[in-house]
Order: structure tokens, then C-alpha cells, then sequence
């Protein structure tokens, strides 16, 4: 009343005014608030203050509202400051709230006049004198700390401290050795000898602990370890809670756990040779590493228990099964695998093709966790067996260590180069024709091997392999459980062997980048394959006709002058050299002739000095790989006939000009020399169509061996292009083994062209009978019909439609 | 008995007064409390102090009608202003 009236007690009119306001407070009438309504109010004043632009009001306003604190009181003294509010748009400001703000007071500080008020120092002991002496360092009286605990600070920093025992005990925490009592006595009932007849009743959490220890791998007294690892129940025992029949089953299955526990145990420190069962050594030791830490997890529910925490036997058993039967299926495997191999002394990839087997049917199966651990030993396994192989595929180089398991050995090391393609490697094989190689990898076989003799012929030829270096380790990684699940991911319905499979084929194309040099590139451009097969056309085959032409009259000049020098090697040679040595694509230098030595004297016809003839070419060693041989030996025997077509030509031309010389004229020639002439005219028609099916075969097969070589995409196809070629050329020219009575009638009827030249001069004095020239004429008949029919027959046997031709061609024109 | 109940009234009177002054006072909420209803007081215009605010509040908590109470204020004020308008007057006479 008084600081709104401003009346106070002392003036007149307070007492009427206190009784008017008390009467008014206590008049009724007056409704209750509602408290929605007063809500609804601050709400729409808010709105008000933010629509009429007054949004700091409204926002001091509603933040003032949404922290007061919720009492019963508020509405109503939220309208008594409603009622009471004032145009607060026009006068209210947030700066009035400035003036609101306490000034924090700090404590008031304590002095010592509030010391002495509260305890005066009034006694008398106050002002005495202190004992100085009390903390000094210089005290000579020894500071007694035998009773007093060593500190930290001190004993932990002295370095000369020689009680090690004391600043052990500050850092060790000494365990409470009562903890344990129940398990000393236990083990003292366990370790007590016991008949049959004699049982000893057990808590189940006592066999629980000697489980685990057993299946940890540890001694207990309820298991006992016997020869091979086989685990067996020691003690005679029984809980109260079970039957003895049901626990001994439950605790032989544990046994049997153990067993194949403490064989995978043993198996992975074992000492062995192979890389890739090393590696399966560590993936098996991961899982049962594995095995150890769940068995660790399960230790812990009863060391530490959680507040509801069951002890049973059964459910141990049920999740130590779970956990160990990836491990269990394992230690199956390779018992299986150890029993099979015992006393087999080839090397065997048993164990891998094992694993792989065991994989594909736990993927089909779609045991995933199974999956995981047998494919996840078998490409650890794979991984470390793929590097040699990698090495061999991407440099040709054959392994220094397993090199007795590898797939690939070296067969002749001293092999000629022209054989080093063929003889040089070989593939490793089992017994029954399969290559040395796991299964995995035997699809691949023949891929890797052709890829690894590449690289090593590549060597040899002065082509590095590859300027970008393969990096094997990171190629072989790729085959790892991670690449197979993002694989699965994304096709899960992919066979596992399938996906193995791709991974491998990605892995071994790796070793052959798309611009990697191969033998194919290296034989058609650097080493000149086709040129060299041209130079044997020019220089064997006739296909440069001027040059053999040259050679061939040079040579038919000395045999038929008799000069001692035409067996003369080197002068052959030079003259060879000199002749068709110059034919496109020949290299002179490579061509040499030689002459096989004979009993007959030197002066025999000439036709068989013409066999005694021996063309060679110094054939490139890279070439040798795909003729397979120093020297062509269907290609010489081409040229024998050759030279033997040549020279019954070269016999029979001359004497047309004999004919002019003639004083009577030839149609007044005897009946001998009309037959001669007869015989001469079939002896070139003869030699012609052998012309014309030499050049024919000649070229048609060199076209289709051109075509071939460009075709093959490796040494061994290039190689068996040749193969091929030189087999049709030898049945086509008469070369064959198998037709060789028709080319002696061949060669016998040539050689009626040697014998009608050296009767010729005694037939144009009509000094030769007739008989002769007619025995000369039926001779060459009879060879004709023999050489006529033999080819037909050759021909239907054989299918070659250039005898049928060559045999058709003889047979209109002979009769 | 009007002294028995003045006395009567003037202690129920006192101890209603010392415990409002106790609770608003001491009590750390309802000095928050005050804190905040004296800044809606203030952006509201008022025109009340914090002494007479929290003598409002007391008031209410104990049952009196804000209604009536707001009118009683209101009275008071004018009552306020006409006792300054006669002070004023006398003093200028003088």
C-alpha cells in the first residue's frame, strides 16, 4: 500500500484505505482463472507484438514464458500482470531489462579481524618459540621410515635402489589366493586314483573348466592325451544333475573335438617342405587361433558371470560345437589326405585338389561359414603355389625351390638353339598322363606352359620380356576370401569353381599385357619368317627362274665337259652363291652346295652325278624351331628332281638343230630315226607336264603355307603349319617313302633322255638299229603306264587332287 | 474479542509474511521465479517494482483473486496520483 498510494501509517486516511482494500480482496464475484485462456492470451500477445513489428518484445516475451518455471500460481499471476499491463508496445523496450540485472557480490573475503573476533589470541602458548629444528634436513636424529609406508615418488626414482622386491610390490597386485580354493580342491578329488567302482561325484562347473582346458590343448585330470593325439576320458565321474550314460556321451564328444583339436594342432608345426602346404599350415593355425579366442569368450561367461548365467554342460558342448566344426571338417580333410599319401612317393597335390573339392560342395551346399574356412586354406594354398607359376608364365624362368613339384621341367639344357622351342621344356605328368599341377590349375596347363616357353625363346632371341615388370605377389593376392565374397556379391549365383576359374584366367592374363611382345610378332617381323620361307621357294623350289637357269647351265656345262671340278664343293658353292644366291630374299652367304662321295668313278652318266648334288641353306636358329630340323630334306629332294627335269630338258634341246643338218632331210630319215624322233617329242612332252605339276604344287602350296604362318599365333602352330606343308609337298612331288617305285619310273624315264643323247649321233648316221630305239620307246611306255596308274592310285588312297591331275594330264596325252 | 483477534490476526499476519519472505527469498527457485515474472512485468509495462511484485505473488499464493487484487491496484494508483496532485497544490501555495 505504500509504495503504490504513497500513504504510509502515519497519515489520516491509510487506516480507511487499508479497510477499502482489504474489503475489496475479499469481495467474491470474482470468477477463477482459467488457465487456457491466459495461455491463449500470451500467445495472441506475442502475435501481436510480432505482427505489429515489435518482434524483440515478442521474442523477450516468449522466451521469459517458455523458462518461467511451472508452478500452480502462474496463470494467476500472469493475468494479474495482464490486467494490469500498460500499452507495453509504445513504452515497453528491451533495455529496461538491462536495468534489471543483479551485480554479483563476490564473497566477502575473510580477515583477520574475523579470526581474532572468533578465536582471540589470548594464549599464552601463541607467542612462545617454535622448535626450528623440527623439519630440518640437517637433523642428525635418523628419520625412522620403517614404519612408514615407501612412497612412489621416492622409491620408484631412485636409480641405486637394490630392493627390487620393494619397488615390485608397489606394481604388482597381489591376487587373493582363497579365490581358488575350490578349484585346488577339485583338482585334488580329480587327481585321486579311482577304481570302477569307485565314482566321484563332480560339480558340472569343475568339468566345464577341465573341458575347456582340454580342448585348449592343456593337460587336465579329466582327459588324457594317448598316442596320435586321441583324446579319451580319464576319470570315472558323475554329476547330480545328469545320468552317467548321458554325460560320458557328452563328454566323448568333447574327446573327439579334442582329438581332431589337438591333430590340427600338431599338424600345423609340423616341418614341411612344400610352400603351399606351409601356407594351408597358417591358415588352419588362424583358425584354430580363432577357436582359442571363442574358447577364451566362453572361459569368461564363468569367470566373470553376468548376473543370470546358467552352468550347463549341454550348452557349453552345443556352442563349442558350432564354433569348432569348420575346424573339425578341416582336421577331416587332412586325415584323409595324410592316410592317402603315406608311403606315395610322386609328388601330389592331394591335399589342395582336397580342399577344392571340399569347397565347391560347402558352396553348393551354402554352408557359408563352412565355405569360409575350407576356400579360405585352399587359396592361401593357391596363392603360394601360383607364384613360381607366375614367374614361369610372365619370364620363362623355372623355379629354384619345389622345382621337383612344378609342372614344368627342364628337359635337354643343352639342347641346339634350332631345338630349343621343342626339347629344351617339358611338361612334368603323373602317372596316367596328368600334368604335375593341382587340379585348380590343370585347365590352364598347356596356356601357361606355351606362355612360359614364349617368354624363354623371347630371351633367348634378345627380346626382354616386357618393359612393364609383372608384379607377382600383388597378382597372386588377388586370390583372396575378400575378391570372392565382392565377387559373389555382385553374382551370387556364380559356382564357386566357376569364380575360381575367371579369378585365375584374370590372373594369368595379367601376365600378358595387350602390348606384350610375342613369339608370333617376333617371327613375322624381327626374325623374318616369311622371308626366309621365300628364299627357300627361290633357292630350292625354282621359283627365281633366271637364277636356277644361270646355275643349272654352268653346271650341265662342266658335267657334260667332264671337268674334274664340277664335285669341287667350294666351287659349287661359289657358283650356287653367285646364282641364286642373287634371287630375292636369299642371303648368298647362307647357300653352299656340297657332294656326296661315291665308289662308282667320277665319269658315270650324268644323272646319277646329278643325286650325288647336295643344295643346303644355313637356316637361322629361330627358324630351325618352326622346320624342326638343320636342314630341309624335302626341300634338297625337290631340288634333286629338279635338276634331274632340268637336265633331261637341257639334253634334248639341242638337237633340233642337229635336224637342219640333215644332208637328206629328215623325212627321208630311217624308220630308227623317225622312231627316235618320236620318242624325243614324248620324252618332252613328259618332261613338261612334270614342269607344269611342279610349278603348280609348288606354288599352291607355298601360298597356303604363307597364309598359314601368318595365321598361327604361335611357335607350335607356325611349326605344325610347316609340318603339314612339307607332308603334302613330299606326297605331291613324289618324295614320299611310300611312292617311291613311281619316282624311280620317273627318274628312269628322265634318264631314256640321257640314253636317246647319247645315241643320237649313231642315229643320224643310221648306225643304231631300230630294236634299241624301240626298247628305248617300250621302256618308256611301260615306266608311264606304271607311273599313270600309280598315281591314280596314289591319289584316291591319299586325296591329293594334284596327282589326280598330273595322272589324268599323262594319261589323254598318252595315247 | 477484537485485541484477541488483532493479536490473533496481526501473528497469522506475521508468519504468512515471514514465510512468503523466507520461500521467496532464500529459495534459489523462486528467485528465478521472481527474476523472470519481473522481466514479463517489465515488458508488459506494469509499472510494478520487484518489492511490490513479490508482495503481489504472495498474495495470490495465498488465495487472493488476481481480478480483485489488479483492481485494488488500480485503485490505488489513482489514489496515488490524486494524493501528489493535493501535495503538489499545497506546495505551491505555501
Amino acid at each position: 500500500m505504500k509504495s503504490l498510494s504513497g500513504n504510509t501509517r502515519d497519515d489520516s486516511t491509510f487506516g480507511g484505505l487499508r479497510d477499502r482494500t482489504i474489503k475489496s480482496l475479499r469481495e467474491g464475484g470474482h470468477g477463477r482463472v482459467n488457465p487456457f485462456e491466459i495461455k491463449d492470451r500470451c500467445a495472441g500477445l506475442v502475435e501481436k507484438f510480432g505482427v505489429l513489428n515489435r518482434d524483440d518484445l515478442a521474442g523477450a516475451l516468449q522466451s521469459r514464458l517458455d523458462s518461467l518455471p511451472k508452478t500452480r500460481w502462474n496463470p494467476d499471476v500472469l493475468s494479474l500482470l495482464l490486467q494490469l499491463s500498460n500499452r507495453p508496445l509504445e513504452s515497453a523496450s528491451l533495455s529496461d531489462l538491462d536495468g534489471l540485472t543483479t551485480v554479483f557480490s563476490p564473497p566477502t573475503e575473510l580477515t583477520w579481524e574475523d579470526i581474532v573476533a572468533d578465536d582471540p589470541l589470548t594464549d599464552e602458548d601463541v607467542w612462545g618459540e617454535i622448535e626450528r629444528g623440527y623439519h630440518s634436513s640437517g637433523d642428525e636424529e635418523a628419520f625412522d621410515g620403517s614404519n612408514s609406508e615407501p612412497t612412489t615418488s621416492t622409491q620408484a626414482t631412485s636409480f641405486a635402489e637394490d630392493d627390487f622386491a620393494a619397488l615390485a610390490r608397489l606394481h604388482i597386485v597381489k591376487p587373493d589366493a582363497t579365490l581358488l580354493g575350490d578349484v585346488r580342491t577339485a583338482q585334488e578329488t580329480l587327481s585321486r586314483p579311482s577304481d570302477n567302482s569307485d565314482t566321484n561325484t563332480m560339480s558340472e562347473l569343475t568339468l566345464i573348466r577341465e573341458t575347456i582346458s582340454m580342448l585348449r590343448g592343456l593337460p587336465t585330470y579329466l582327459f588324457s592325451v594317448g598316442t596320435g593325439g586321441v583324446v579319451s576320458i580319464s576319470s570315472n565321474l558323475c554329476i547330480a544333475t545328469a545320468s552317467k550314460p548321458m554325460l560320458n556321451h557328452v563328454l566323448s564328444n568333447f574327446a573327439k573335438i579334442g582329438s581332431q583339436l589337438v591333430f590340427l594342432r600338431h599338424w600345423t608345426q609340423q616341418k614341411r617342405s612344400e610352400a603351399y602346404v606351409q601356407s594351408i599350415q597358417a591358415a588352419v593355425q588362424y583358425t584354430t587361433s580363432a577357436i582359442d579366442l571363442n574358447i577364451g569368450r566362453l572361459e569368461q561367461r564363468f569367470i566373470e558371470p553376468p548376473d543370470s548365467c546358467v552352468v550347463s554342460l549341454i550348452d557349453v558342448r552345443i556352442e563349442v560345437e558350432d564354433f569348432t566344426r569348420a575346424a573339425i571338417h578341416l582336421s577331416s580333410i587332412i586325415v584323409a589326405n595324410d592316410r592317402t599319401s603315406n608311403g606315395n612317393e610322386s609328388p601330389s597335390f592331394a591335399l589342395l585338389d582336397a580342399l577344392y573339392e571340399e569347397a565347391c560342395i560347402a558352396d553348393m551346399a551354402g554352408d557359408t561359414h563352412l565355405f569360409s574356412a575350407i576356400a579360405g586354406a585352399l587359396l592361401s594354398g593357391v596363392r603360394t603355389y601360383l607364384r613360381p607359376v607366375l614367374l614361369w608364365a610372365s619370364s620363362g624362368d623355372l623355379p629354384k625351390q619345389d622345382a621337383d613339384t612344378f609342372f614344368v621341367r627342364l628337359d635337354e639344357e643343352d639342347c641346339p638353339l634350332g631345338e630349343i622351342w621343342h626339347k629344351r621344356f617339358a611338361l612334368r605328368l603323373q602317372s596316367g598322363g596328368r600334368a604335375c599341377a593341382p587340379e585348380v590349375i590343370q585347365p590352364f596347363i598347356q596356356q601357361l606352359y606355351a606362355a612360359g616357353k614364349e617368354k624363354a625363346f623371347l630371351k633367348l632371341n634378345g627380346h626382354e620380356a616386357d618393359e612393364s615388370v609383372v608384379d607377382i605377389v600383388s597378382l597372386a593376392a588377388r586370390l583372396s576370401m575378400a575378391t570372392v565374397n565382392e565377387r559373389l556379391t555382385t553374382n551370387s549365383l556364380m559356382p564357386f569353381d566357376e569364380l575360381l576359374r575367371e579369378l585365375l584366367q584374370d590372373c594369368f592374363g595379367a601376365t600378358r599385357p595387350p602390348d606384350t611382345t610375342t613369339s608370333r610378332t617376333v617371327m613375322l617381323e624381327h626374325v623374318d619368317l616369311l622371308r626366309h620361307i621365300h628364299a627357300f621357294d627361290n633357292v630350292f623350289l625354282g621359283n627365281a627362274g633366271m637364277s636356277l637357269q644361270a646355275f643349272t647351265g654352268s653346271l650341265f656345262g662342266l658335267l657334260q665337259r667332264g671337268s674334274s671340278s664340277w664335285h669341287d664343293k667350294f666351287f659349287l658353292t661359289r657358283l650356287a652363291q653367285s646364282t641364286l644366291g642373287t634371287a630375292l630374299s636369299v642371303d648368298a652367304h647362307c647357300v653352299s652346295v656340297s657332294v656326296l662321295a661315291d665308289d662308282k668313278p667320277a665319269r658315270g652318266p650324268v644323272s646319277r652325278q646329278l643325286d650325288r648334288i647336295k643344295l643346303a641353306y644355313a637356316i637361322p636358329w629361330p627358324v630351325q624351331n618352326v622346320v624342326r630340323s638343320e636342314e630341309l630334306h624335302t626341300y634338297s629332294a625337290a631340288f634333286s628332281l629338279l635338276l634331274q627335269i632340268e637336265y633331261a630338258a637341257y639334253v634334248l634341246r639341242p638337237q633340233t638343230f642337229d635336224l637342219r643338218k640333215l644332208e637328206f632331210g629328215w623325212r627321208s630319215a630311217g624308220p630308227a630315226l623317225q622312231e627316235a624322233l618320236s620318242l624325243r617329242a614324248r620324252l618332252i612332252w613328259f618332261i613338261g607336264i612334270l614342269r607344269s605339276h611342279y610349278g603348280t604344287v609348288i606354288t599352291t602350296h607355298a601360298n597356303g603355307l604363307r597364309r598359314g604362318l601368318e595365321a598361327a599365333d604361335g611357335i607350335d602352330s607356325m611349326a605344325e603349319t610347316w609340318a603339314t606343308h612339307d607332308k603334302h609337298l613330299r606326297l605331291c612331288l613324289l618324295l614320299a617313302p611310300n611312292v617311291a617305285p613311281l619316282m624311280d619310273a620317273v627318274k628312269h624315264i628322265l634318264r631314256l633322255s640321257q640314253s636317246l643323247e647319247d645315241a643320237w649321233p649313231s642315229l643320224l648316221d643310221q648306225s643304231t638299229s631300230l630294236t634299241a630305239v624301240t626298247r628305248m620307246a617300250a621302256e618308256f611306255d611301260k615306266n608311264l603306264a606304271f607311273v599313270t596308274a600309280g598315281l591314280r592310285s596314289v591319289s584316291r588312297a591319299g586325296g591329293e587332287t594334284a596327282l589326280e591331275a598330273l595322272a589324268e594330264r599323262l594319261q589323254w596325252n598318252a595315247g | 474479542m477484537p485485541a484477541a483477534d488483532d493479536s490473533k490476526r496481526k501473528a497469522a499476519r506475521e508468519t504468512i509474511v515471514g514465510l512468503t519472505e523466507a520461500n521467496s527469498q532464500n529459495n534459489p527457485a523462486n528467485l528465478l521465479q521472481q527474476d523472470i515474472l519481473h522481466e514479463i512485468s517489465t515488458l508488459l509495462n506494469t509499472n510494478l517494482d520487484r518489492q511490490s511484485l513479490s508482495y503481489c505473488v504472495s498474495l495470490i499464493e495465498n488465495g487472493v483473486n488476481p481480478e480483485a487484487l489488479a483492481t485494488v491496484i488500480k485503485e490505488l494508483r489513482v489514489q496515488n496520483t490524486r494524493y501528489e496532485a493535493e501535495r503538489g497544490a499545497a506546495a505551491t501555495e505555501q
